[in-house]
């Protein structure tokens, strides 16, 4: 296993503790059920978790309480944040026993196969994502690229749904998807190709290490960089203020408007567990991923280090993935044609820029280590300040051109006389 | 590269190819050619060509067909999909593969099929493939990209000459 392209280092782990037990190694198949039992699980209890918080989060911005009943706390403790934490448990069980419900004309081979395969990507691009130093069940050479291809197919499932239901409102949900998807999918990749040419491989462990190795997380050097992969994540996994494939104000529910029961409960899924998928992408390649700060990564690491990093780890993916729910709750919904400039306008020529502050950087790090020098931190900051400075400008370019092209705040729908 | 899992996803590649060729539906015709895109992916994963396999996923999945999809959906009949062929359409298209299918086997039975030393099985960086293209293989790659700038001027010429011609209205 050592010599390929490809290493399981959580696998590595088991088996090294199942020689210890048993003095032999676990089946090929049964690691692998094992593995993805694994991922399963974390995916399906953090989203349920992660439900109840988004609405616990909504309820607070909107001065409410959210729900409260299910579950333990209830009222009595006062606190709003205690109840209903068994809610979402509650809802999917409703969900489970619903029918599910195929409409007398769809096409029933994509309506089905759509639920099961966005929900299948999510699974298999977090195959890669390095939780900790063993705990990622693969670590492949061309780890991020590998995420990205995969991921590239969830718009592929969203299409399916769309046309699959024979439904005006869900063709029209899916064909805003997929133009959505396939513009945001650009910048994305382009700021995330600042990181890589900085870490100088693609492996999820190798940008972590590398990281350490430069004692900067790549959103100091890439501030632009990380602040465009957010919003063109967010934009991906099609949540607020970016919903409109599936705005219910004028599409229903979009693409999910004739799915019921557990597919629906898929989709939902999914879109929780792609907001854990780019948060956690957006963990490991700009926040220094699970190194622990001011320790230095242990050859070969322990449990303690491990369940240390672990820890590091998770609270940045959670922490971005709150960051993302405050957003939802506090953005109007863009529209279709801001959208569009917003991404090929505005971000993806940012997105340019950044990866040119990026060479920089890398350039710097290749002349350190050719005149074997220590690298001198003067100029890498000194790029960090431009890429801080061109992030405010697109900040106030913003406010300038409000009601004009790139605004995020939609105009309003009555004209004022001084305007005419 | 154990022969059965060859064989299987072979037929993953062939099977949705004919599925392609021989569904009526167009829609179904566009997702069976992306199942046959994952299954040559597969082959090239296979083959220790991670690189090459992630960029088949990423740009003929990911993107290709999804953009062939989109202009499916654009199609004024889509909510009926069984799209009726004439008989000259049917006589032109296999022709065209006659003619191709030809010309391949003529190039397969040419080739006498020597078995390569197999490569490290790490794969090949991908440093190494980014200093080949920027070095030895420099003028085809540059070429490469001169043929998607053309494509990229005359998509917006296109797209240009009818917005001019409402703007004339």
């Amino acid at each position: 296993m050592k010599d390929s392209w490809v290493h399981n280092p959580a696998g590595e782990y088991l088996n090294h503790l199942s020689r210890q037990a048993i003095g032999q190694e676990i089946p090929v198949l049964l690691l692998m059920v094992i593995m993805l039992v694994i991922v399963l699980v974390f995916l399906a209890v953090s989203a349920l978790f992660l439900i109840w918080l988004e609405r616990k989060v909504s309820a607070r911005i909107q001065n409410r309480m959210g729900p409260m009943l299910t579950g333990p706390g209830a009222f009595k403790n006062g606190s709003m944040w205690t109840g209903g934490l068994l809610q979402t448990a509650a809802d999917a069980i409703k969900l489970l026993l619903k029918e599910l419900i195929i409409p007398d004309r769809a096409d029933p081979v994509p309506f089905i196969m759509a639920p099961v395969l966005i929900f299948g990507v999510s699974v298999s691009a977090f195959l890669v994502i390095p939780f900790a130093p063993a705990l990622s069940v693969a670590d492949l050479n061309i780890g991020i690229l590998y995420v990205i291809s995969v991921s590239s197919l969830t718009v592929l499932s969203i299409i399916m749904a769309g046309w699959s239901s024979n439904n005006k409102y869900s063709l029209l949900g899916g064909l805003r998807s997929a133009a959505q998807m396939l513009s945001y999918e650009i910048p994305l990749m382009f700021a995330l190709l600042g990181p890589i040419l900085m870490a100088g491989t693609l492996s999820m462990q190798g940008i972590v290490t590398a990281q350490h190795e430069l004692g900067l997380w790549f959103i100091v050097p890439s501030f632009l960089g990380a602040v465009i992969y957010y919003v063109a994540a967010i934009a991906e996994v099609n949540r607020p203020p970016f919903d409109i494939p599936e705005a219910e104000s004028e599409l229903v529910a979009g693409y999910v408007s004739e799915y019921s029961g557990m597919m629906f409960a898929m989709f939902f899924l999914a879109e929780f567990s792609n907001m854990m998928l780019v948060s956690a992408i957006a963990a490991t390649v700009f926040l220094g991923g699970w190194a622990v700060p001011f320790m230095e990564i242990p050859e070969d690491p322990t449990l303690l280090y491990s369940l240390l990093g672990a820890v590091v780890f998770f609270i940045k993916m959670y922490f971005l993935i709150l960051v993302m729910m405050w957003i939802r709750w506090t953005f109007p919904r863009v529209r279709p044609d801001h959208l569009m400039n917003l991404g090929w306008k505005f971000m993806l020529p940012l997105a340019f820029v950044n990866l040119l502050i990026c060479s920089g950087v890398a350039i710097l790090q290749a002349e350190a280590e050719r005149a074997e020098k220590v690298l001198h931190w003067g100029p890498v900051l000194g790029l960090s300040f431009v890429s801080l400075a061109i992030v405010f400008w697109a900040l106030s370019r913003f406010r300038e051109k409000e009601g004009q092209h790139y605004a995020l705040v939609p105009r309003p729908l009555a004209v004022s006389e001084e305007d005419q | 590269m154990s022969p059965l899992l060859f064989y299987f996803v072979a037929g993953i590649i062939i099977i949705p190819a004919l599925a392609v060729v021989l569904s009526e539906n167009l829609f179904h015709a566009g997702l069976s050619m992306i199942v046959s895109f994952l299954g040559i992916a597969a082959i090239y994963a296979m083959l220790s060509a991670p690189f090459v396999a992630a960029m088949q996923v990423l740009v003929y999945a990911g993107a290709i067909a999804v953009i062939l999809l989109f202009a499916f959906m654009l199609t004024h009949d889509i909510m009926r999909p069984q799209q009726e062929t004439t008989r000259l359409q049917q006589s032109a298209s296999a022709a065209a593969c006659l003619v191709l299918g030809g010309f391949m086997l003529r190039v397969m039975a040419g080739s006498g099929w020597e078995t390569l030393e197999r490569q490290a099985a790490e794969g090949i960086p991908v440093g190494k493939l980014g200093e080949s293209f920027l070095t030895s293989h420099l003028v085809p790659f540059e070429l490469v990209s001169l043929l998607l700038l053309m494509t990229l001027v005359g998509a917006i010429v296109i797209a240009r000459k009818e917005e001019r011609i409402r703007g004339d209205e």
